[in-house]
């Protein structure tokens, strides 16, 4: 075993709409690289810029499990989890549409 | 506080519920049904969504008598006694299990999917239950109910509903609670929700061990707020450990309990890193009778020992399995199709999996209304103890919830009708506030909030976990106070104020989990026996003594720790 393991020079493109409402006008595109390991989720992306490159990128995240559906973006144009979606060499990240945006990913679900 | 992105609004409302999950809507529904003119859930994540409830793989039990007609409340309040090793609350277990038929029965009427056979309600056989009674929908029993009751809450009048709001204080004066404070993540300011009765319904605090089970919100909000304004926790040191949680290779996107079923495969073997089956020698038939708690030590052993796997857990070897028998038992949620898409042959290699912290039978004690020794303040849900004891049996969490939630929230809005008095005025711009503005306001270099998780968690789960010493757990006493100690020095956030600010979100939830870490710690160096979930190495036999609960209580600064009397 040590597949997950094994250390490969190989990363994707994660390519998100940032946006930030009460400072920007609209919102822009920026990408990132992240390692890209056997089993990564478009989730590990999503912390490891968090954690290592952009602190102030915004996602939700609950289960881990694809069950509660919080974490629900558009990956490549198709509602998904990205939780449960494996990360692919490039993939373009955006918030739910028709929905009024919070901050990058994340969009208002009030009532 | 400093107007960040808006101003500070205060709402007011009968009845405030913080906590968006099961036990939340179930408390909201039925603080309608008892009269609350106006009704608060407050989530901090997504109500209906967030939180636990939706993750329960399989079972919710209660006492229908469909499988067999033995089956009555008496015998699950008898079997939830014993698997609670005796000391559960008598009053609260026998109204659970009184109450959980009807509960469940009316989450069907609403339209939750749970299988049927002959027309009624199927009912499986689960560890520890005398007879079949639990109910399920598919392998998402959780989420068929999370759901069923989110339609439910959207069709109840006079509720109010707001997502994203983290509550980190309540309004205390007098004794007495008056509401809470929580921050709105969209706005970056505080809403002061005064309110009649308030009921937590926040889960439990499982995100203060990793691995775990749990939803990332399980950080125990509730349990560290109510502590704080003078509520009693019961029943800390009893935390659940979840065995052959798979720990390597990683499944994306699955629930960590799924290998679990790995144990049901006839000739499934647990393996140390000598290859040697440390189970089937002691407990022959352990794949299909051992209780959690005793399966839950056995691995752990083996990794604190030093027998471990290389990811920190043991190996789950099923190749003598036949090909048929694996198909069969991980058909359940196309589990065995991902396994194989990840390039994984059960039949030639062995996963690694271990023990995560799962559920917390302590928390806030209640009595039968629900209500906490501090008037205006009530519980349901995880939240509360006395209802499992030192151990929980699988499938009563789910109809727990129901049960505890409901009688909170209609218990609530009996005390709120009672209320006339206006509340007392309450400043937004207390300690709390002054260290959220400051830590906003002046972005900096430091530790991020995320850095203080891990080595809580890890230090939680090596220290205080499935199995204890003395030793062990003073030495987690002094590893937390030194991690508090860093926490409030070297505490920076990186970014300045914006909405769904995700490291003051960590920030708050870290600074709430700390002391709940210490209260679970000095509750279980206390507890010299060893009795369900809590394996004292240094005190391995239950005690006559002991037969009884711990209650911690605040005291400035330290936690008082006290038999229950």
């Amino acid at each position: 075993m040590g597949r997950q393991d094994s250390a490969r020079d190989v990363t994707s493109s994660l390519i998100i709409q940032r946006f930030q409402p009460e400072i920007m006008k609209a919102p822009i595109l920026r990408e990132y690289q992240v390692p890209l390991g056997p089993g990564f989720t478009v989730l590990d992306g999503l912390n490891y810029i968090y954690e290592n490159l952009d602190s102030s990128l915004a996602f939700r995240a609950s289960c881990l499990a694809g069950l509660c559906m919080v974490c629900l973006i558009q990956i490549n144009g198709r509602i998904q989890c990205p939780c449960k979606t494996p990360m692919a060499k490039e993939m373009k990240l955006a918030p739910l549409p028709n929905k009024k945006v919070i901050r990058d990913l994340v969009v208002d679900l009030d009532p | 506080m400093k107007s960040l992105l808006g101003s500070p609004s205060t709402v007011t409302t009968d009845v405030l519920i913080i906590g968006g999950g099961g036990a939340g809507c179930e408390a909201a529904i039925f603080a309608q049904k008892a009269g609350a003119q106006s009704t608060c859930v407050v989530e901090k994540g997504v109500i209906g969504a967030s939180g636990c409830t939706v993750m329960g793989t399989y079972s919710c039990c209660a006492a229908l008598g469909f499988a067999d007609p033995r089956d009555n409340p008496q015998v699950h309040f008898e079997d939830t006694d014993a698997g609670g090793a005796r000391i559960g609350d008598p009053e609260l277990m026998r109204i659970y299990a009184e109450e959980a038929p009807a509960r469940v029965l009316e989450l069907a009427d609403w339209g939750v999917p749970f299988e049927k056979e002959g027309g009624k309600l199927k009912q499986a056989h689960m560890e520890g239950h005398t007879y079949p009674r639990a109910v399920f929908a598919d392998m998402r029993t959780g989420q068929a109910m999370q759901w069923g009751l989110r339609r439910k809450l959207k069709k109840t009048p006079r509720i109010q509903r707001f997502n994203d709001v983290q509550v980190y204080r309540l309004l205390v004066a007098d004794g007495r609670v008056f509401g809470a404070v929580g921050l709105s993540r969209k706005t970056l300011t505080p809403i002061r929700f005064l309110a009649k009765a308030t009921i937590i319904a926040t889960g439990g605090c499982g995100q203060l061990y990793i691995p775990n089970t749990t939803s990332l919100d399980n950080t125990g909000d509730g349990l560290s707020i109510a502590f704080e304004a003078g509520a009693p926790l019961m029943d800390m040191e009893f935390v659940q450990f979840f065995p052959m949680c798979w720990v390597y290779p990683i499944f994306p996107g699955r629930n960590r309990t799924v290998s679990s079923f790995l144990r049901y495969l006839p000739g499934c073997r647990l393996l140390n890193n000598r290859g040697e089956d440390f189970i089937s020698r002691k407990y022959p038939d352990w794949g299909k009778t051992l209780t959690r708690d005793l399966l839950s030590q056995a691995i752990f052993r083996e990794v604190i020992e030093g027998r471990g796997s290389p990811h920190g857990g043991v190996f789950a070897d099923v190749t003598a399995a036949s090909k048929e028998e694996i198909e069969k038992h991980l058909a359940l949620g196309n589990l065995l199709h991902t396994i194989q898409t990840m390039g994984i042959d059960l039949k030639r290699e062995p996963i690694e999996v271990s023990v995560a912290s799962h559920f917390l039978m302590g928390g806030i004690q209640i009595d039968a209304r629900g209500a906490s020794r501090v008037p205006g303040l009530f519980a349901g849900g995880e939240a509360v103890a006395g209802i499992h004891g030192a151990n929980r049996l699988g499938g009563n969490a789910l109809s727990e919830i129901l049960v505890t939630g409901a009688r909170a929230g209609e218990h609530a809005a009996q005390f709120a009708k009672n209320q006339k008095e206006s509340p007392p005025l309450f400043s937004l711009q207390t300690e709390w506030e002054d260290w959220i503005e400051r830590l906003l306001v002046k972005p900096r270099a430091g530790t991020s909030p995320r850095s203080f998780r891990k080595p809580l968690q890890e230090m939680m789960w090596k220290q205080a976990g499935v199995i204890r010493t003395g030793k062990n757990l003073r030495v987690c006493l002094d590893e937390l106070s030194r991690l508090h100690s860093s926490f409030e020095r070297d505490l920076g956030l990186s970014q300045g104020p914006g909405a769904y600010h995700m490291e003051l979100a960590e920030a708050i939830e870290t600074r709430l989990m700390l002391p709940l870490a210490k209260g679970i710690v000095v509750a279980a160096l206390r507890r010299e026996e060893t009795r369900g979930a809590h394996l004292r190495e240094d005190f391995p036999e239950a005690k006559e003594e002991w037969r009884t609960n711990l209650i911690l209580t605040r005291a400035k600064d330290e936690i008082l720790c006290q038999k229950r009397s």
